[in-house]
């Protein structure tokens, strides 16, 4: 906008001027202007309102508070609900959870219509993970879903987190049993978060996209359907193939079991499940630091801050190790830990194979 | 500065007269006051020490000289914008190269040619009376902690406040004692000024600043500014 005015003052840098609408504006001053000079400046339209000099100072700080405060919150919750980990529980119909930092779910996805429907109402937020598996079979169980014998379990959750690892396995280990159901439960995680990307692109279940990744592989073709009706030589092939790129636990003792596959589920000190590609299925797996399991076994490693109560003084190494040792262990030799909810017994305890 | 401004006035008074020895007498008198107005304005561009003082006397001579005590600025006031005023003006010629070079960014067209390397030209206090003139405004504006440096761009934006203010200000010219008072206690007869107004005080105190720098302006000398504020006056009725 340009302005005609009269030059008031001038100083090194700057000249004001008092323009013909009768404002004060302060401009970049050139060398050839003078005071009383009566001259064209451009100005652009911004001119200010006055303030009151008591009342800006206060609303800049109380801005400034409140943005402060917003962001923390803001923070808070983008810390709080970002996803740590997912899994997703197969049963066709499938579910997929997102999980925060401190292994709560923060949302529930559903792969199909029919967990649509059977999820509609129910409230897995706020839920333990291990709670909302629970409660997910439950829904199941009471739907007409007892029959099923495979459930597929499949996690991408961080590399270091042994803790939720071993929970993880334990789950595996412990297959689902309960008055209606008696299902194996096959364990798959990983920490290739690319995973989560390629089964959202393809509308898949992190679980149902393993195992499609794991037949291109193999050159076995599978789907979703041969949870349910692969016979136990499928089964193992399944199983082998997954093994081969995967963290995998399975329980050789609940539903049908391959053949085969106590050949990998024989790792009797397999312990933390930390980075190992080792199978982990074998029961004297290494409670995780905060456990209380009570752990009976021979072979149990107890971690130095757990309250598991040690019988046998044989520890292991724990994680790691890419060793399946041959040594064959019995199930029923271990308890799974307290702190494991992903299968319970009407009566609240550890469920057992 | 030690003098009260009464004997000072007198002292200006007679060394204007010609009297070389109160003239003397006088800048003896303010030589620390000068010291420190030379320390104040060496940062910007004067190195030397010495060459700072020599123009801050300069300056100094020529306040003595130009001082009116009529015009009811105090002589350290006027002396003070003075020697700002003259180092100024010594920087803008000084810096030629400078100026050149800035004088294609401008964003200030005159309205007068006249031959751009003509020194005279870059001198922005050149018109002494023109100079007394501002500082008068600045003096009147320093009264109520105003400057012109703050109140710009912080006039009101809409049309019908600045049309308010107008109203005020001229309301407030308009009766000379009303006027001198508000200079005398230094603040704005808010109460006189609503009732003369028909206005609410609360919002002539929202535009306290600039219904007072519009008031001193239009009681100045400057012309041109009271043809301004007529103009806009009745281009918003």
């Amino acid at each position: 906008m340009k302005e005609k005015g009269i030059v008031l003052s001038v100083n090194d840098h700057s000249a004001v001027i008092f323009t013909k609408q009768c404002r004060l504006i302060e401009i970049s001053a050139p060398p050839n202007v003078s005071v009383g000079q009566e001259v064209f400046c451009i100005q652009d339209s911004t001119f200010h309102f006055e303030r009151s000099r008591t009342k800006t100072p206060l609303i800049a700080f109380s801005m400034a508070l409140a943005a402060l405060f917003i962001g923390i919150f803001i923070s808070q919750s983008i810390l709080t609900n970002r996803t740590y980990a997912i899994i997703s529980v197969d049963v066709n119909p499938s579910v997929q959870f997102l999980l925060n930092e401190d292994l709560v779910i923060t949302e529930v996805h559903t792969l199909n219509s029919d967990a649509a429907n059977l999820i509609a109402g129910e409230i897995f937020r706020g839920l333990t993970w291990q709670n909302g598996v629970d409660r997910w079979l439950e829904i199941l169980e009471s739907h007409g879903y007892e029959e099923s014998e495979r459930i597929m379990v499949a996690a991408v959750l961080p590399n270091d987190d042994a803790d939720l690892k071993y929970q993880l396995a334990a789950l595996g280990e412990k297959g689902y049993s309960s008055e209606k159901m008696n299902a194996l439960v096959l364990v798959v995680f990983t920490d290739d978060f690319s995973i989560s990307k390629k089964a959202s692109n393809s509308q898949l279940s992190i679980g149902m996209q393993i195992l499609k990744t794991a037949s291109e592989t193999s050159g076995i073709s599978w789907d979703e359907s041969k949870l349910k009706s692969a016979d136990a030589e499928e089964w193992s092939a399944i199983i082998s193939a997954l093994d081969s790129n995967y963290n995998v636990s399975v329980s050789p003792t609940i539903g049908t079991t391959p053949s085969h596959s106590s050949s990998t589920q024989t790792t009797p000190q397999a312990t933390a499940p930390s980075n190992s590609n080792a199978t982990q299925t074998t029961p004297q797996a290494t409670a995780p630091s905060n456990s209380n399991a009570t752990q009976t076994t021979p072979q149990a490693t107890a971690p130095s801050n757990s309250n598991a109560s040690q019988t046998t003084p044989q520890a292991t190494a724990p994680s790691n190790s890419n060793a399946t040792e041959p040594t064959v262990a019995t199930t029923s030799q271990r308890e799974i830990p307290s702190n494991s909810n992903a299968t319970k017994n009407p009566n609240g305890t550890a469920n057992r194979p | 500065m030690q003098l009260s401004s009464q004997v000072c006035d007198n002292l200006v008074l007679e060394a204007q007269k010609g009297d070389t020895h109160l003239r003397n007498q006088l800048v003896m008198e303010w030589t620390p006051w000068l010291e420190k107005q030379a320390r104040k304005n060496s940062i910007n561009g004067i190195s030397d020490a010495d060459e700072t003082y020599r123009l801050v006397l300069s300056a100094f001579h020529s306040a003595v000289d130009r001082y009116d005590s009529d015009s009811g600025v105090p002589f350290d006031f006027y002396a003070a914008h003075t020697i700002r005023n003259h180092l100024t003006d010594w920087r803008r010629i000084h810096r030629v190269a400078l100026s050149e070079t800035s004088q294609t960014d401008s964003t200030i067209t005159q309205l007068s040619t006249s031959q751009p390397d003509d020194p005279r030209q870059r001198l922005a206090y050149g018109d002494k009376n023109m100079q007394d003139n501002v500082i008068k405004i600045e003096y009147r504006l320093s009264l109520f902690n105003l400057t012109l440096a703050k109140l710009a761009n912080h006039f009101p934006k809409k049309q019908s406040d600045m049309q308010k203010c107008i109203r005020l200000a001229k309301t407030l010219v308009t009766s000379e004692d009303l006027f001198n008072q508000s200079l005398l206690e230094r603040k704005l007869p808010l109460h006189q000024l609503s009732e003369l107004s028909q206005m609410p005080a609360a919002a002539i105190k929202r535009h306290r600043s600039c219904i007072l720098c519009l008031a001193i302006l239009m009681n100045s000398n400057l012309l041109l500014i009271r043809s301004y504020v007529e103009i806009l006056e009745k281009e918003l009725s």
